[in-house]
């Protein structure tokens, strides 16, 4: 099982990139447990994830994040994937960040 | 560009990590969102409450008779959510102010609501209710501040009653903010006298006339609003979520001009109000289908252009657009340091904050009710809501239209350049 958290401001704009990216991960048959959180809440969240996605618009935050993730993979989506909401390429980023930690 | 754009983000990111992480800017907009929920069901309980058809507030009447009908929302409803606005925020900023600092949240929050009540003025028959709204907002985000200095100077001195080891935790905990409590409430006891010896009398009075008022009055007038909405264009043009940036500074702002405008709305829906710049004419407005008023580029992008990565971004983001969510359109298109949409993404927020602000100033369209519009809500429905007259719809629909031709000389300019990229490969 594959546990997801993606960042973004309100947690709005990156729900439905979450949905693209579960049925990428489906129909490779991964395991995926994937949510979409507001920045302002995120830290609760952080404990339980395995990767950490930030959307664009929050990427400033990157190495906040970084910090307080100790150590689990964390990166920014970029943005093309994000703004034509391409679940195939982050999954793939996903994927490879994985195999990096 | 790319380079150009790398060197200004390096400039940039300090100042949006400051902001981001200002431990007095973020809990103060922590505390403003946790009165969304609260708002929300304040404002439709106007609109069910006040919808304007008579055949429909006949049968109301004839269900739930006279009495209740008229009070249930005005008297009722609306006072304990509206109404409440000021405590939710004070409740909401010192939590999280209090988490900020790793200190006992709860605990926190009792002192602050106990220090804001000994700052309340007296009135017959025990508090005023009119000191829990919004017009309370700075003196409940300076009370939120200083209460929790207070506990953290306590804590940092351990000046704290300590308990045997073999008392409970939970108990012990309420005994560290024993002195805490003392000391907050022997302080904003003597602020009160001494505030009671001014002209001002009260401190809500003194906070509201010296601070609030005059940062509104600026923070909302037309050159406030163009600087703020130029902001908000500006971070995004860098792929940065500008509003929330914006939002930080300004939402004190819009909330306390929001609460004046419906102060006097529950009294009269005809009544002059105070402020054209509200959250919700910001929500509706300026941020209207996200920033740079995006939707119809979109609908341009989908129907009216031939590169088809433009058409594809085009249909994917209208869905979005419609209801005021635009990032598939700033990233996919994009307009993120996008030499050719520079322009149109900067004029036609600025076209619609001119356009509104003039058109509620000459009388056109009232002014914002006060009544809180889900940021979400799509126009023309929102204006509506927002002004309680279809003519704020109909400024919506003014204002997108406007943006429209804005756009539609550059999109296509956009699109026959994208068109022989991809022709060529």
């Amino acid at each position: 099982m594959i546990k997801v958290l993606l960042i973004c401001s309100q947690g709005a704009s990156t729900a439905v990139l979450c949905d693209k990216i579960r049925e990428a991960a489906v129909s490779r048959n991964y395991d995926i447990d994937i949510h979409a959180a507001a920045i302002a809440r995120a830290d609760e969240d952080l404990a339980e994830a395995d990767v950490i996605l930030l959307g664009p618009q929050v990427r400033y935050m990157l190495n906040k994040v970084k910090g307080q993730a100790g150590g689990k993979p964390v990166a920014a989506i970029d943005m093309q994937s994000y703004g034509t909401i391409d679940g195939e390429k982050v999954f793939a980023q996903i994927v490879e960040m994985l195999g990096e930690s | 560009m790319d380079k150009f754009s790398e060197k200004i983000e390096q400039k940039l990111y300090p100042i949006i990590e400051w902001v981001q992480s200002n431990k007095y800017l973020s809990a103060i907009q922590f505390g403003l969102l946790m009165t969304m929920p609260v708002l929300l069901v304040g404002a439709f309980a106007c609109v069910i409450s006040d919808l304007p058809i008579q055949a429909y507030q006949d049968l109301m009447v004839s269900i739930f008779g006279q009495s209740v009908w008229e009070e249930w929302n005005w008297s009722v409803v609306n006072t304990a959510t509206m109404g409440l606005t000021g405590l939710i925020a004070l409740a909401g900023t010192s939590y999280q102010l209090a988490k900020f600092d790793k200190l006992d949240a709860i605990p926190n929050v009792a002192i602050a609501l106990m220090s804001y009540f000994i700052l309340l003025p007296s009135a017959e028959g025990g508090i005023p209710v009119s000191g829990l709204g919004a017009q309370a907002l700075f003196l409940v985000i300076i009370v939120a501040i200083i209460t929790e200095e207070i506990y953290k100077l306590c804590k940092k001195k351990n000046l704290t009653v300590k308990m045997p080891d073999s008392v409970p935790a939970f108990v012990s905990q309420q005994f560290t903010a024993l002195v805490p409590a003392v000391f907050s409430a022997v302080f904003f006891l003597i602020i009160r006298y001494v505030i009671a010896a001014t002209p001002y009398g009260t401190a809500s009075n003194l906070v509201y006339s010296l601070l609030q008022a005059p940062l509104t009055n600026v923070g909302t007038s037309l050159l406030g609003t163009i600087v703020f909405t130029f902001l908000n264009s500006f971070f995004w043009l860098f792929g940065i979520h500008g509003t929330e940036l914006v939002s930080a500074v300004a939402q004190p702002l819009w909330y306390a001009a929001r609460a004046a405008n419906f102060d006097v709305f529950a009294v009269s829906a005809l009544a002059a109000r105070p402020y054209i710049v509200t959250q919700d004419f910001s929500n509706m407005i300026i941020f209207l289908t996200g920033t740079g008023i995006t939707l119809p580029l979109c609908i341009e992008m989908a129907f009216l252009c031939k590169s088809e990565r433009i058409r594809k971004v085009g249909k994917l983001s209208i869905i979005p657009g419609v209801f005021n969510v635009n990032e598939p359109v700033i990233f996919g298109l994009p307009l993120v340091m996008n030499p050719v949409m520079i322009i149109p993404f900067f004029l036609a927020p600025m076209a619609a904050v001119l356009i509104s602000f003039g058109s509620m100033y000459f009388g056109l369209v009232p002014y914002p009710t006060g009544v809180t519009v889900p940021w979400t809500m799509p126009a023309p429905f929102g204006g509506w809501m927002m002004c309680n007259s279809w003519m704020g719809g109909l400024l919506q629909i003014v204002v997108l239209l406007v943006s429209g031709a804005i756009y539609y000389p550059f999109i296509k300019a956009l699109d026959k350049k994208y068109m022989e990229e991809e022709q060529q490969s």
